[in-house]
């Protein structure tokens, strides 16, 4: 049964896209605060007895409950240079010369000019950015 | 007409709370992308106690195309032409998006500061500034005082 469900989790990590592991993370802060526990992914798995739990939770959070996690994010990582929002409120891109922005605002920026909105480094191809995700904790 | 970004609120809500200094930029009443502006001539160069005006338009795709910016004010400058137009390049070709207006009019103060006759707009002026550069800092000064420091 052990071997169950390390397998489990196990197979979560390395099965699961980095736009889950957004989702993961996410669900670990729920859980901890929820129950006011300080117990790890692992142990609450095996309280919550099975991953569909997980995966619903993933669900949950991935459709949009922005507004709950909100309060969630206790550190300001600044404003976006594009739309000027707070960085965090929305899935957030990297460029490989390591300028944050909006996802969404880096993406459509690009379509207007291959380079990196802040220094102006020309970015083409599939490793000129990637998404970006921060723990809360 | 469609809504108005948020970035365009944001920015002219920061223009007015923390203004720049020697700069004002005021929207229109009656359309939120066109803005007033107002310049003064920066310390130690030949625009110096003149108050240029100009007039700023936030295109559509704004911030994905850069601002439209013109002087209103005549200006004896080597990048300004007699219709008010820049020769910048962030106002072109190095546009980006993580620009602002704020920083579009901090570039412009800065050009008058350091005129470049070398990327020439206004071709007569331009060359004057070459060849006799104490001539043309006097035309710059003298329509200063004759066309911006009238009101």
């Amino acid at each position: 049964m052990g071997n169950n469900i390390e397998d489990d989790v196990i197979d979560l990590t390395s099965s699961f896209t980095l736009v889950d592991q957004r989702g993961l993370a996410n669900v670990i802060i729920d859980l901890v605060s929820e129950d006011s526990f300080n117990s790890s992914l692992q142990t609450k798995c095996v309280a919550k007895k099975h991953s569909q739990a997980l995966t619903a939770c993933i669900e949950k959070n991935s459709s949009g409950s922005q507004k709950k996690e909100e309060p969630r994010i206790l550190k300001k990582f600044g404003d976006c240079p594009i739309c000027m929002e707070e960085l965090g409120k929305c899935p957030m891109s990297s460029t490989n010369c390591g300028h944050v922005f909006c996802s969404n605002c880096l993406e459509q920026s690009l379509k207007f000019e291959k380079r990196c909105p802040t220094c102006r480094k020309y970015l083409k191809g599939k490793l000129a950015y990637h998404p970006l995700y921060l723990s809360s904790d | 007409m469609a809504a108005l970004p948020r970035r365009i609120i944001k920015e002219t809500q920061r223009l007015m709370q923390e203004p720049v200094p020697g700069i004002s930029a005021v929207p229109s009443e009656n359309n939120a992308r066109y803005f007033h502006v107002i310049v003064t001539g920066p310390e130690d160069s030949p625009f110096e106690g003149g108050l240029f005006k100009l007039e700023l338009f936030l295109p559509e795709d704004y911030p994905m195309s850069a601002p439209k910016v013109r002087f209103i004010t005549k200006i004896y400058h080597p990048n300004i032409d007699r219709l008010g137009r820049i020769c910048l390049d962030i106002l072109k070709d190095k546009w980006s998006p993580a620009l602002q207006i704020r920083t579009v009019l901090l570039s412009i103060q800065a050009l008058l500061s350091a005129p470049n006759p070398d990327d020439p707009l206004a071709n007569d002026v331009a060359e004057l500034w070459k060849v006799n550069e104490s001539e043309a800092i006097r035309n710059a000064k003298e329509w200063t005082r004759r066309y911006a420091m009238d009101n």
